[in-house]
């Protein structure tokens, strides 16, 4: 109550009691004696019950105003607890983590809580705990506290007393740096059984988290403390109040509570000051009552007037406290800042006593100002209005700082706001800063046709105004706070989903069993090739029961030992029977889930179904076993034609020969050369046929040994260089070294400087050989078709040959991983090279 | 037909071209009146079984209609009268399973027709030669 209102009340009381001596002083009649004496009587006693009346509209204000802020701390802080709480079990019941608590992979576990001290500073610390109390692992990581037991900590007395979350006390913690928090502990579900697998909790820094106390704006003298479940203060925003206090205590949640406490002097003095005025003016009317008693008439003529003013200015004070105890409701329910601008701004306009008043919201980032609510004499209009330049507030510098602005319409400049303005009979304004924790959100104003703004009518905007911005803050932290837990739900839902799906329909069948060797879970896909529903499989099933007999004996006898011993399988080969009996082959792959003792506690497989690959190898191999009868009747049927054709040719010659002239023997050797042609071709393409089915069979040899050999074979005496040694098939590459050495021999044939040599060398992981011949050589051109079947750079009269040599030359190399290639000039040589894999050896 | 004491070369071979051709090359060497033809391998083996005197040769070839020679080899080969027969695979095949095959039956010689006629006549000759004048078999 300020001081303004106290002194108008005093005089009143004045007033009222200086009726007595006029009675005495005018000689009245004992009637009139009479008159003023029950006058007096009855006056004496409205003296005492308005003095009673006051007393204690005062004092009920002043506790009212602190137990209104008692609530909206607890409210605030039972909300800040549940969403702590709220955050630690929708961490514990991600299925992620579940899962991995409850395999008691508790590293993994707390990897996923890595980021949760950054995204919710007030989270200090988490760790994880087993049933026991024993600390698994923690977030961030620190070292020597693994391993402990906490079981004799409140919040792990209070987790396990129902498996419910917990709120702990305050607490010195053990790790360092050793300081008070609170912990938050909650039951992590095994997924599946939904028996607790492990305890999270979170260490929460006081610090951090009764920040938002600081920002409660407290009176002088005035100590908010959040007490925990043990009565230990928590939080204070200021010294013990040591003197005899007054005292508002609120429950919060979690068996906490809020005490807001003040010197009951301090909180009292506006309400002693006040009744000490009244006594004063006791005092003082005693004194004036002589000199008082001539104008008895006059001023018993305005008593009832004046009375009447006290009673109008009691009211408006009892309005203003009902509009402060509006706000205080609205900021303790959490309504939003409509609708606290709503409930208070006509019975303000009211009070105030002015024809307009509006909450305004400023964004100062785009310059401008809203609307929240406007009262008007006979409209009150509510929620996002008219918006306009901030400018039209006044000063926003000025508002920043707290001052109120006064602006005169006419003083303007002329645009359309002035107009408006103008037109509804507004001439002078008034704009009151709301300012919240430093920060100008808005501005309360009123005006109208009147420039008088009185002090009290400025001391109302004020503390409306003050108390309008806290509450229109806490609104918008309110839903800033609630948004954000709604985001983060939504993502939780999102990715839960996400992660589920892909389970469920990857292109290959999933499933886990458990220590048991039951299945605890199995994807849709690994479900529908299967034909089961997953309540015939999970919990029922073991993985042999999937497999036909000889593949479930194989299973346990020999995949299962070796799973055990290594901890994996891949790409085993086992045949899966459906629920309607029919079989099918797929693969498995599987690994092993340990604890941290090694000890089994569950596995992992995925299982590809392989029937597709099967028939496709079973007809390849059907392919290859035609194709091969084909070469073979090839080889038979074609060549004992061709051998009558050259033999009788032969028998001709022989038994007829003299009988035919030239031309005659002539067309007979063509006939002959050209079935042994023919000949040679099938041979040639039956051997390079053969190079393709047949399997190799590698191993360590000596290149210069067995090129040495070839040019033997071949009758050539090449300058032989060092070879690298090779990890190959000797029969086939003697092969290539014997077409090599016998193209180089050939082509170079002509020359009597014919030159031939052999190198090799090691490079890049390969060897590399080279054959080089000074002979014809060949144009670079047509280097491309040098390697193909059949393909030839030479006339059969020029150069015998079939074009195959080559050919089979590309095809034994590529078999063993390794490239041809030919460089050459016409009539300057050429030089054929090819590289193999290097031997593992040298 | 010739009486059976007379013959030294049993010839089996389906293609009458191959066999003219045989007999021209044995012919050379004065080795063609020992030689008996048949054109299957159920005619050979109605001879080989039929008499107790058997020849000192038999030129066999593998793809034949009725009884192929792999038949006939391993009919040979697991009888214990004519286990002891020397048997000479002659065939235009070059197939690695068939030798292989005709090795474990037991065959003595496994010898691919040369194509050109040259390379066949000396190839016959040797053949003969060596199995009918240089050989020794069990009596």
């Amino acid at each position: 109550m300020n001081s303004d209102t106290a002194g108008e009340e005093a005089q009143t009381d004045a007033a009222a009691a200086g009726s007595r001596p006029i009675a005495r002083l005018v000689y009245s009649p004992a009637a009139a004696y009479v008159l003023i004496a029950s006058l007096l009587v009855g006056l004496g006693v409205l003296a005492v019950r308005y003095h009673a009346t006051l007393d204690s509209a005062a004092t009920e204000a002043v506790t009212a105003r602190r137990l209104a802020l008692a609530q909206l701390a607890a409210t605030t802080f039972s909300e800040r607890l549940d969403r702590a709480a709220d955050l630690a079990v929708s961490l514990a019941t991600r299925v992620r983590f579940a899962e991995l608590v409850g395999a008691r992979s508790w590293d993994s576990a707390a990897a996923i809580l890595r980021a949760v001290p950054e995204e919710f500073p007030y989270v200090e610390r988490l760790f994880l705990a087993d049933r026991a109390g024993n600390l698994m692992a923690d977030v961030p990581r620190l070292e020597g506290v693994r391993g402990r037991n906490f079981s004799e900590r409140e919040w792990y007395r209070g987790v396990t007393r129902d498996w419910k979350t917990t709120v702990s006390p305050v607490y010195r913690r053990t790790a360092r740096p050793q300081r008070d928090v609170i912990a938050v502990a909650t039951p992590v579900p095994a997924p599946g059984t939904g028996e607790t697998a492990g305890i999270l909790v979170m260490q929460i820094a006081l610090d951090v988290f009764f920040g938002w106390a600081h920002e409660v704006d407290l009176p002088p003298s005035v100590v908010l403390r959040v007490v925990d479940s043990k009565g230990q203060t928590a939080y204070a925003s200021g010294a013990p109040v040591r003197e005899e206090p007054l005292r508002a205590f609120v429950q919060a949640k979690h068996g906490w509570g809020v005490v807001i406490e003040q010197p009951a002097a301090d909180a009292f003095a506006a309400r002693d000051a006040q009744l000490a005025l009244v006594k004063l003016a006791y005092g003082l009317m005693a004194a004036f009552l002589l000199t008082a008693a001539w104008l008895g008439l006059r001023i018993a003529r305005s008593r009832s007037a004046d009375l009447g003013r006290a009673r109008a200015s009691l009211e408006r004070h009892g309005e203003r406290l009902r509009i402060l105890h509006e706000i205080d409701r609205a900021i303790v329910e959490q309504r939003s800042p409509e609708a606290i601008a709503a409930a208070v701004i006509q019975p303000l306009r009211e009070l105030l006593g002015v024809p307009r008043a509006i909450v305004n919201r400023f964004y100062l980032e785009t310059g401008e100002a809203e609307w929240i609510a406007a009262a008007g004499r006979r409209r009150l209009h509510v929620g996002p209005g008219v918006r306009f330049p901030v400018r039209l507030m006044g000063d926003v510098e000025a508002l920043r700082r707290g001052e109120p602005q006064r602006i005169d319409v006419h003083a303007l400049p002329p645009g359309p706001e002035r107009e408006a303005l103008l037109a509804s009979d507004v001439r002078v304004y008034m704009a009151v800063p709301m300012i919240a924790a430093g920060e100008l959100i808005g501005a309360l104003s009123f005006g109208g046709a009147t420039a008088d703004f009185p002090p009290e009518q400025r001391a109302i905007a004020q503390e409306v105004a003050t108390q309008l911005a806290i509450a229109i803050s806490q609104a918008r932290l309110h839903e800033r706070v609630r948004r954000h837990a709604e985001e983060l739900e939504r993502r939780v839902a999102e990715r839960t989903a996400e992660l589920q799906d892909l389970y469920n329909h990857a292109p290959c069948g999933y499933h886990s069993v458990d220590a048991d060797g039951l299945i605890v879970r199995m994807n849709d896909t690994w479900l529908a090739w299967l034909g089961y529903a997953r309540e015939e499989v999970v919990g029922k099933m073991r993985h042999s029961d999937l497999m036909t007999p000889e593949s479930a004996a194989r299973f346990r006898d020999e995949a299962f030992p070796l799973f055990r011993r290594q901890g994996w399988l891949r790409e085993v080969e086992f045949e899966y029977r459906r629920k309607d009996g029919s079989t099918f082959p797929a693969t498995l792959n599987a690994t092993s889930v340990l604890d941290a003792q090694g000890r089994f506690l569950a596995s992992r497989s995925t299982v590809f179904d392989i029937s597709e690959r099967k028939r496709i190898e079973e007809e390849l191999a059907a392919l290859n076993k035609e194709l091969e009868s084909f070469t073979y009747s090839v080889s038979h049927d074609l060549r004992a034609p061709l051998r009558a054709i050259d033999g009788f040719g032969r028998i001709i010659e022989e038994d007829y020969g003299p009988r035919l002239d030239d031309e005659g023997r002539r067309l007979l050797a063509v006939v002959r050369s050209s079935s042994k042609q023919m000949g040679q071709l099938i041979d040639d393409l039956l051997d390079f046929s053969r190079l393709g089915r047949q399997d190799l069979s590698k191993q360590s040899v000596d290149m210069a040994a067995l090129a040495r050999e070839a040019a033997r074979e071949a009758g050539i005496e090449p300058d032989l260089g060092a070879l690298p040694a090779a990890h190959a098939d000797p029969a086939l590459l003697r092969q290539v070294w014997l077409n090599l050495l016998g193209n180089a021999a050939k082509y170079s044939g002509k020359r009597p400087d014919a030159r031939i040599e052999v190198g090799g060398r090691q490079e890049d992981g390969q060897s590399v050989y080279w054959v080089r011949d000074n002979g014809v050589g060949f144009d670079m051109r047509y280097a491309g078709k040098l390697f193909g079947v059949f393909q030839r750079l030479h006339g059969a009269d020029e150069f015998p040959g079939t074009g195959v040599g080559l050919a089979i030359v590309q095809r034994v190399v590529s078999r063993h991983g390794g490239r041809v290639w030919a460089e050459g000039r016409v009539g300057e040589g050429a030089c054929f090279h090819f590289t193999l894999p290097k031997h593992a050896d040298g | 037909m010739p009486m059976v004491e007379q013959i030294e070369i049993l010839l089996v071979e389906d293609n009458p071209n191959d066999a003219e051709m045989t007999l021209r090359a044995l012919r050379r060497n004065n080795l063609v009146n020992r030689v008996h033809w048949v054109k299957d391998g159920a005619a050979a083996l109605d001879l080989l079984f039929s008499n107790e005197k058997k020849p000192k040769l038999v030129l066999l070839d593998l793809k034949m209609p009725k009884i192929d020679g792999i038949e006939v080899l391993r009919r040979l080969k697991a009888d214990e009268s004519t286990r002891a027969l020397p048997v000479v695979v002659m065939t235009s095949s070059n197939e690695e399973r068939d030798v292989v095959e005709t090795y474990q039956l037991g065959v003595n010689s496994y010898i691919v027709k040369p194509v050109g006629f040259e390379a066949f006549l000396e190839t016959v000759a040797k053949i003969g030669l060596y199995w009918v004048l240089t050989n020794r078999v069990p009596q």
